[in-house]
């Protein structure tokens, strides 16, 4: 009985044998049907794939700098400056964690001319977002008047007193 | 009383955050700025704690947001209302 199955496996591991040394003479005889080899066809429709491919490539290359775009937030603190805004501080550290956001150190409610001049010496195409909270909430509206564009003035709690205290006033 | 210009079509966009109830910022935050494009938004803030109050740092994060990075999720804000456009 052993030995038959001695002799049973003798043979199929030389059959497994010849199979092996087939493949690897000639693996194409054996897997002419394989998909995963491509045809003619296959390869056209490849080729085609990777031509749209390339043209959706050039669509994104070309819309890339739109999509670097800086944008430019300029913070106006109120009167009394850090003393009295220290939340407009702290919104510079906020919105700095926004992709392709500049927010410098926020300028003092005297100092909106700078703010105007800051603007305005920008490379055209930066976006501008203007923030002024208090009389620099009032100040904003003058900083947007002097210069050439704004994407977006966000005013909190403009102030129904002190228009002496609005330096500079146009 | 508290001087501004009205803005023009230079603006694409303009909000104003204020709080309509005169006395609870004793005028300071009570001024609705004139100009085209504006939208007022309302809060019951008094003035020295409007520029802290966590949801309006979260309003001003997805305003900037929307601008610079679409992408960057939005931050949750439920307490202001918009009122005008």
């Amino acid at each position: 009985m052993t030995g038959e199955i001695l002799r049973c496996l003798a043979r199929v591991t030389a059959t497994g044998l010849v199979a092996a040394l087939i493949l690897a003479i000639d693996p194409g005889a054996a897997f002419a049907n394989d998909p995963s080899i491509p045809s003619e066809e296959q390869k056209q429709t490849d080729q085609d794939r990777c031509k749209s491919l390339a043209n959706v490539n050039a669509s994104i290359l070309s819309l890339t700098p739109l999509a670097w775009r800086k944008t430019l937030v300029v913070l106006l603190e109120g009167l009394g400056g850090r003393l009295t805004s220290p939340g407009i501080v702290s919104l510079q550290n906020e919105l700095a964690v926004i992709p392709n956001t500049i927010v410098p150190a926020p300028i003092a409610q005297h100092d909106w001319r700078y703010a105007a001049n800051l603007i305005q010496q920008l490379e055209p195409g930066t976006k501008i977002v203007l923030l002024g909270y208090s009389l620099e909430a009032n100040n904003s509206t003058y900083v947007a008047k002097s210069v050439n564009h704004v994407d977006e003035l966000i005013a909190i709690q403009a102030s129904v007193w002190g228009e002496r205290l609005l330096l500079g006033k146009m | 009383m508290g001087g501004a210009v009205a803005i023009g079509e230079n603006v694409d966009k303009a909000i104003e955050i204020y709080n309509p109830k005169f006395w609870r910022t004793v005028g300071l935050g009570a001024k609705l700025l004139p100009g085209v494009h504006f939208r007022y938004v309302t809060n019951t803030d008094s003035h020295l704690f409007a520029e802290k109050d966590p949801e309006v740092h979260r309003f001003v994060f997805n305003e900037v947001k929307t601008i610079a990075d679409p992408t960057t999720p939005e931050k949750p804000v439920t307490r202001i209302k918009r009122v005008s456009c």
